[in-house]
């Protein structure tokens, strides 16, 4: 029978927390007793077992998460096809978009046909980034074009530098942070730096707002509200628990803001200092146009 | 018009993945669904051997950063990526030597070890919600005392520490006496 001293040195070096000294001295005790050899395999195969469960469990979970936008292969399309098929696609849904909260500028109809042709992007910097330090900045600022300086695509400079010129009617994702790891796929699929850029998911990019989120969390009254304040955006309510995204689309110069969260998207106004009650959209094709960019980037 | 999103950065996410947050993980496994199935699908696998091995290369990444022997020195797409075409290499290695192989020999089924394996599963399941939490967080996060406390809203590290010895030691019983019984302790 082990003593808890050996049972508790077995657990660490099952465990792997032994330093390199406790693990030989230990493995030393264990050649010469074989009743703690036969402890050993006992608890190896708990251990494993417990490690089986959870990866179980783990993978359950993550089967449980709706994948929105399953991939375009197999479908027998072509690159060229692809990336005209996203332009379309692009152009539809920026256009509703303009439509829907701009009703009444009829430039919105030549959106997508200026559409400047969307390069593969092959971003492989860091974009980490910090969305609670920023300071709100005009729709399109001097960070954008810095950041999109960064990426490798000619049209989003475009892009920045109509906006800041003058307003154009334009319709581009820009900062499309694709991360593109030509380097590692070359070894085993060489054709894919040329297949990129069009639906990958992205990095994380930089909101052109500063973020405060799940402050008066216990606050009875606000407890799922928003406001803007002081060039920020207060989202009020227990947000630090999930994760939420903003999704920011710029036209004319005039800032349209989205919440993601938990599955639901948020309009969020802009026009005033109030407090609002963040109510999720519910008409479906908006909802399925936000959760198409979503799904894009 | 242009489009741009932003959300919590890379950084907090990994924060919060290295403290075990799931919301986390979930919302990476979404964010990178399609550029990881894409190696998969892309190299001869179908969509489905792409989800198990992306699901495998996002859960090695977990384990690294919940247990805390992960400093990441490149994005954490950049890493899962490079786990998914490490292991999508391996499966294919293991594809062509099955293929290679008499099928009889290839597959030769370990009775005792399946029997070992369903009694322990089924100790495992015995154990209380709470109890199975602090092992397997133990034991395959390797998370610190002090994280799983804070996760299951323990008072203080010591108890979790008296958790989890408890919940062990029921689950050493509840194996040896199975043991026993099949004569597994020998």
């Amino acid at each position: 029978m082990a003593s808890e001293r050996e049972l508790e040195l077995l657990d660490d070096y099952l465990r792997n927390k032994l330093g390199a000294q406790d693990k030989s001295a230990f493995e030393e005790v264990l050649r010469n007793d074989a009743g703690l050899q036969k402890e050993m395999r006992v608890q190896q195969q708990v251990v494993n077992s417990l490690r089986s469960a959870r990866v179980a469990e783990l993978k359950q979970m993550l089967n449980n998460v709706p994948i929105t936008a399953l991939p375009a292969e197999g479908t027998g399309m072509s690159v060229a096809a692809k990336v005209a098929a996203w332009l379309v696609m692009a152009g539809l849904v920026g256009g509703g978009l303009y439509i829907y909260y701009n009703a009444e500028d009829e430039s919105a109809q030549s959106i997508s046909a200026d559409t400047p042709a969307l390069n593969p992007a092959t971003t492989p910097g860091d974009h980490a980034t910090t969305p609670a330090t920023e300071n709100i900045a005009p729709p399109v600022s001097e960070r954008d074009a810095s950041d999109v300086a960064e990426s490798t695509q000619p049209e989003l400079n475009n892009d920045s530098k109509s906006a800041h010129s003058k307003a154009t009617d334009s319709v581009a994702p820009a900062a499309r942070n694709v991360f593109e790891p030509s380097e590692e796929t070359k070894a085993i699929e060489p054709a894919t730096a040329s297949d990129s850029g069009k639906g990958a998911a992205g990095v994380v990019t930089t909101p052109s707002i500063a973020i405060e989120a799940g402050i008066n969390g216990n606050n009875g009254k606000y407890n799922f509200h928003y406001q803007f304040k002081d060039n920020k955006l207060f989202l009020y309510g227990v947000f630090e628990k999930n994760l939420y995204e903003l999704m920011e689309f710029f036209s004319n110069n005039k800032r349209t803001l989205f919440l993601y969260y938990k599955n639901n998207y948020y309009l969020l106004n802009e026009d005033d200092n109030k407090i609002k009650r963040l109510a999720p959209i519910s008409d479906p094709a908006m909802v399925r146009k936000l959760k198409d960019y979503r799904a894009a980037r | 018009m242009v489009y741009r999103s932003g959300a919590v950065n890379e950084k907090e996410i990994f924060e919060r993945i290295c403290k075990g947050d799931e919301k986390a993980l979930e919302y990476l496994y979404q964010k990178y669904y399609r550029m990881m199935t894409k190696l998969v699908i892309t190299n001869s696998g179908t969509e489905d051997e792409a989800r198990d091995i992306y699901q495998d290369a996002l859960i090695v990444f977990w384990q690294k950063a919940t247990s805390g022997n992960l400093i990441l020195t490149s994005k954490m797409s950049t890493y899962i990526y490079s786990i998914c075409q490490n292991l999508w290499r391996k499966e294919l290695d293991r594809k062509k030597r099955l293929s290679n192989e008499e099928k009889d020999t290839a597959v030769t089924l370990d009775t005792e070890t399946s029997e070992r394996e369903r009694i322990l599963a089924g100790c495992i399941d015995q154990l209380g919600e709470t109890c199975k939490k602090v092992l397997m967080y133990y034991y395959f996060e390797e998370m610190s005392m002090q994280d799983i406390a804070e996760k299951l809203g323990f008072a203080n590290t010591d108890t979790a520490k008296t958790k989890k010895y408890k919940c062990k030691k029921k689950l050493d019983e509840l194996v040896k006496a199975q043991y026993s019984e099949q004569d597994f302790l020998d």
